[in-house]
């Protein structure tokens, strides 16, 4: 069969198109076995199929090279396993050494211009990353939303022996974040993002990356060789679902950082009670610093919801979140309203 | 099992539809309409949107039926005196308000039939005790419930400042004896007719809106299970709700302090209400919830970033607009929506 010159010229330039991402591609994660830890007596029954993320964008490196200082592991594969809970199995991510963002584009035409980086939960030892990760980038992406996956490097790595992980949530998983917001916003305009409008999301353990991230200085260096730190990392706003808080924003006395972003708390009131009577008093502490805030208790959902297609209301809550993001004014391509 | 239940409907329908009792007479009993007066210097604020030249009217709704046939225990003389209705006007917005009620009565909003959960609300409206927000806090709520398979009853307690009476002119009611009478009667009326409605009787609630929220305190302070030993057949019945609401209300006095102590049979509770409201609703609402969880009361809280007080049911830009869906999505977390085995 004669192939018309012209497809074949198409199909040419696809494979090469196809060639340039390939080359740029991460390995895949390698699957390693479930480990004692990540199971429980009586749960759901551990698939024999092999666990997959579920099909994304290609993950975009923080660094071209690899994280500074650890240029030497970047091209180790992350690993993948199955967790087990009491009423659910999912897919783990861990082995984190080259952190990454996966980038979910709204449709031109949906765009708001505002942007979501989303740190999956995972107690620092792996990453949720369907319901705390890819799972809202995508459902984001189709309300308009640009959301961008953080895999940061993780304290606590279930890759390698208890206290043997090189990577600190207060130097290297802050250092991500930071890195994160910096890729986003120094190619906000390629993205059709509005630099003002990019807000960081953290569940659980990513809860603590956020508040990381809001506590550091995050002040761009003018004089860094590297043009992306000259790039402000400061999120415009911010949100915790039931985080685990660095032990400091616990106290009584606590104030908030100065600049702290717009924030939206989100939790349920039978999850742990340092989460759900941790929430209302971070609420307290935010209103009286004059931060505007939204806090959500829902009376059911636990620990580690996420999005999933669930019978309880608690379900609704990203439709409350961008509801919220929308009365901030970070759905419009303008500046936000002032508080 | 349905086509029994429905044939048990019907039946009890029936009577009811034949008895000649006093109780059902209430019904056809027209109570005379709201009598327009002038608006008040109280209730205006510079700057705000005109109010109508129109005469203020209550939005059509069903009949409303009396709590008591005779009209309030001691004040049954005053029961046919008409209620009246006036405009206020807020610095965003201008409404119809109720007043002078002396002849307490609930509003029913009732599902359709292949609708209904089997669950009802009662509803209390705010108004700073002064008058009833009867729309956004009132027959608005009542009409989205019923829309939605809930049965709702707008409730018009007596209120403590009632504007039918010049500023610091002697006031026929308090708060915590005749509005908590009317909150305790009408959860007896409305259980007293559940198999009529086609309700569960083990779900009925009742939410309370700002002043509302502190008449549904007072009936939760109370908790009155009922007077076996009463004449009255209704008075007989427990008066208390299944779950509570409330929207901007930290209840009633005492309440929501760091050593405030829910009373005894506290039901589910949730709460809703706006961070940009006034700091004894917005900050105080973060005591309440903790010492309602603490106490193992079942809470859910929505802390809205926007909406300010009193933003009820209305058509808004702002996403506190959707928190009715929160609140009917936790009744049915809670089970208030599936029906009775």
């Amino acid at each position: 069969m004669n192939t018309p010159p012209r497809l074949l010229a198409a199909v040419t330039l696809l494979a090469s198109a196809f060639s340039l991402i390939a080359q740029a591609a991460l390995p895949p994660p390698q699957v390693v076995p479930v480990a004692a830890s990540n199971t429980v007596r009586n749960g759901p029954p551990i698939p024999t199929a092999d666990p997959a993320e579920p099909p994304h964008p290609a993950s975009i490196p923080l660094w071209a090279n690899g994280a500074p200082g650890f240029e030497s592991l970047k091209d180790v594969p992350e690993q993948i396993s199955y967790r087990q809970e009491a009423d659910i199995v999912f897919p783990i991510i861990f082995n984190i050494n080259n952190p990454t963002i996966t980038p979910f584009l709204p449709a031109k035409d949906k765009a708001t211009g505002c942007a979501v980086i989303i740190a999956p939960g995972g107690g620092h030892m792996f990453h949720t990353i369907g319901r705390e990760g890819y799972d809202l980038g995508q459902w984001l992406a189709d309300h308009g939303i640009a959301a961008f996956v953080l895999k940061y490097r993780l304290a606590r790595d279930i890759a390698v022996p208890p206290r043997a992980t090189p990577y600190r949530t207060d130097v290297e998983a802050k250092l991500d974040a930071q890195r994160a917001v910096r890729v986003i916003r120094s190619r906000a305009a390629e993205w059709n993002i509005n630099p003002d409008h990019i807000g960081f999301i953290g569940f659980s353990a990513g809860g603590q990356v956020a508040a990381e991230l809001v506590g550091a200085d995050n002040q761009g260096n003018p004089d860094a060789k590297d043009p992306i730190d000259k790039v402000d990392a400061h999120p415009d706003f911010v949100s915790f679902t039931y985080p685990g808080l660095p032990q400091s924003w616990r106290a009584a006395d606590w104030t908030p950082p100065a600049n702290f972003p717009p924030t939206f708390l989100l939790c349920a009131s039978n999850d742990s009670p340092g989460v759900a009577e941790g929430l209302p008093t971070l609420y307290l502490a935010l209103k009286r610093a004059r931060v505007p805030v939204e806090l959500m208790i829902f009376d059911m959902g636990g620990h580690g919801f996420g999005v999933r297609p669930w019978s309880l209301s608690v379900s609704m809550w990203p439709t409350i979140f961008t509801g919220w993001l929308g009365d901030r004014g970070f759905l419009t391509n303008q500046k936000a309203a002032t508080p | 099992m349905y086509s029994s239940t429905s044939s048990l409907l019907r039946a009890l329908l029936g009577c009811a539809a034949l008895a000649p009792a006093s109780l059902w007479s209430a019904q056809s009993t027209a109570l005379p309409p709201a009598r327009v007066v002038p608006v008040l210097p109280a209730n205006t604020v510079p700057n705000g949107p005109p109010i109508p030249t129109t005469d203020p009217a209550e939005p059509a709704h069903p009949a409303s039926i009396p709590l008591w046939v005779n009209g309030a225990p001691g004040f049954e003389s005053r029961k046919d005196e008409p209620e009246q209705i006036s405009w206020r006007q807020e610095i965003d917005i201008v409404f119809p308000v109720l007043f002078n009620v002396n002849n307490p009565t609930i509003t029913p909003y009732l599902p359709a039939k292949d609708k209904a959960t089997g669950c009802a609300v009662i509803i209390a409206p705010g108004g700073g005790f002064m008058f009833h927000t009867i729309g956004r806090e009132g027959y608005d709520l009542g009409q989205w419930l019923a829309d939605h398979g809930i049965a709702a009853f707008v409730l018009k307690y007596r209120l403590a400042r009632d504007q039918a009476y010049p500023a610091n002119a002697p006031q026929p009611y308090q708060t915590n004896v005749h509005a908590l009478a009317d909150a305790q009667r009408a959860m007896r009326l409305v259980r007293s007719r559940a198999p009529e409605w086609g309700l569960d009787p083990q779900h009925i609630g009742m939410i309370g809106f700002s002043a509302g929220g502190g008449v549904l305190g007072e009936l939760l302070d109370a908790d009155d299970k009922g007077n076996p030993e009463a004449t009255d057949p209704l008075d007989r019945l427990d008066a208390h709700p299944n779950f509570a609401a409330f929207g901007y209300s930290s209840g009633t006095r005492g309440w929501a302090t760091a050593t405030w102590v829910p009373p005894a049979n506290m039901p589910p509770t949730f709460l809703v209400c706006a961070a940009n409201d006034r700091p004894n609703i917005s900050e105080l609402y973060a005591t309440f919830y903790l010492d309602l969880k603490r106490a193992q009361v079942p809470v859910e809280m929505h802390v809205f970033g926007d909406g300010g007080h009193g933003f009820g049911v209305r058509p808004w830009s702002y996403s506190v607009a959707g928190w009715p869906n929160l609140f009917v999505g936790w009744l049915n977390d809670r089970g208030f929506l599936a029906k009775a085995k």
